[in-house]
């Protein structure tokens, strides 16, 4: 994966929570906490877990602790992406 | 060497497989809607999290030997094998209040066993398949003639009702497997691990003594930290089942289930997810309406799978238990 969206993080949310209670995530909510969107701590790590699994590399448990928004996260991975090009 | 040693030292090994399944599921089914009366929560939310729907209560009389004796019966039933045929009783719990004797020496008794040794282990959520391999081992080797393995828990006697993170998690019942003698391996090389430094992610809050020294002190109650349990389990435990299938010389495509513990429906889906089972292999979701048995709930998972014809006697089935400790243990074996 060259470059990581909200669509992306999307994708796996709706595969943690189900259609029936979507979660949307868009540019109006990039700074508000998952916690208020609905998304409980559980569900975050379920999604950080299979994110991996796209992403191709680990996220350490410490990291996602940190990731609390999705604006955070999009920041995050893009960092973490450059990494991988830079090493590769 | 003496004529004694010679004899032990060419002690015949010969193969172990599970013979029969049994189950007991408690009487009461209790709802999500239930469950909402005593915690801050959803049905909704608890079914999509967690993919429970019901999951049995243990009512007053149904104790952990009775549910484990009822369950042992059924497994020697399915197994053809009289109770006076059973050489030992290993039980598996985490939720037995009472230290002495050993659960299994009284199940022993109350099922008849009288020639049977009998004994506990203690390994929380892996206890079924850590006593699975115990009992193979013990057929292998020859030191023992049919062995009754039972998982019996009474989740509900140390998880307090109240407790939003686990109370709609954890329920109560017993399931078994009698393990005897067989020509060909039905018990795969058993893979196991534990992890202390995961020790706080699911573990007791106190310790009995400290309530008898301090009355005034609240009783000891399980808690547990979903997060870390779930990113260690798809950490470690998914390896762990890749080893075991390597182990037993099987390909996921060559299994005809999947049993993980049946902690949380969304678990096993990332887990199947990870081992890229195919969609030709039958995956236990007993979890739905058994909620987490613990040591219990991959014989009751097994036991609902044979009994709806979903697998068949004789096809191999993957399984892996995974618990407080953090530790590990699984096994492919062949369906009874």
């Amino acid at each position: 994966m060259r470059t990581f969206t909200a669509a992306d993080f999307q994708k796996n949310v709706d595969a943690c929570v189900g259609v029936d209670e979507a979660i949307v995530f868009d540019e109006s909510n990039l700074d508000v906490e998952f916690g208020e969107l609905g998304l409980d701590s559980l569900a975050v790590y379920e999604v950080f877990t299979r994110l991996e699994d796209d992403l191709g590399f680990p996220i350490p448990d410490e990291d996602i602790d940190e990731l609390k928004t999705l604006g955070s996260v999009l920041t995050y991975v893009a960092g973490r992406l450059a990494e991988v090009r830079r090493a590769g | 060497m003496t004529a004694r040693t010679a004899r032990l030292l060419t002690t015949e090994r010969r193969h172990s497989r599970v013979l029969g399944l049994g189950a007991y599921r408690p009487r009461r089914v209790v709802t999500n809607a239930e469950i909402c009366e005593r915690i801050d929560s959803t049905e909704e939310w608890i079914e999509t999290r967690s993919g429970i729907v019901t999951r049995r209560f243990a009512s007053s009389d149904e104790t952990l030997p009775v549910m484990a004796a009822a369950a042992g019966a059924k497994a020697l039933a399915h197994a053809g094998l009289e109770p006076g045929q059973v050489d030992c009783v290993i039980v598996a719990s985490m939720s037995n209040l009472v230290q002495t004797p050993a659960l299994a020496v009284v199940v022993a008794e109350a099922l008849g066993a009288r020639q049977a040794a009998a004994f506990d282990l203690s390994s929380a959520c892996a206890g079924f398949c850590q006593a699975l391999a115990v009992a193979g081992d013990l057929v292998a080797s020859g030191g023992a003639g049919p062995v009754l393995v039972i998982g019996a828990e009474r989740m509900t006697d140390i998880v307090e009702p109240t407790d939003r993170g686990i109370a709609f998690l954890f329920a109560d019942g017993a399931g078994a497997a009698v393990v005897g003698p067989s020509d060909q391996p039905g018990i795969g090389p058993a893979v196991r691990g534990a992890d202390g430094s995961y020790a706080q992610a699911l573990r007791m809050d106190g310790d009995w003594g400290s309530v008898r020294d301090d009355p005034s002190l609240p009783r000891p109650y399980m808690r547990m930290d979903g997060r870390r349990v779930f990113r260690w389990a798809v950490g470690e435990v998914v390896p762990a089942a890749r080893r075991a299938m390597a182990a037993a010389g099987v390909r996921p495509e060559d299994l005809a289930a999947f049993v993980p513990h049946q902690a949380n429906l969304r678990m096993t889906e990332v887990m199947v997810e990870r081992l890229g089972l195919p969609d030709s292999v039958r995956v236990a979701t007993d979890v739905t309406g058994s909620g987490n048995t613990s040591a219990a709930s991959i014989p009751l998972a097994l036991d609902r799978l044979l009994s709806e014809g979903a697998v068949h006697s004789g096809e191999p089935a993957l399984l892996i238990g995974f618990g407080a400790g953090l530790n590990y243990a699984g096994q492919v074996v062949l369906m009874p």
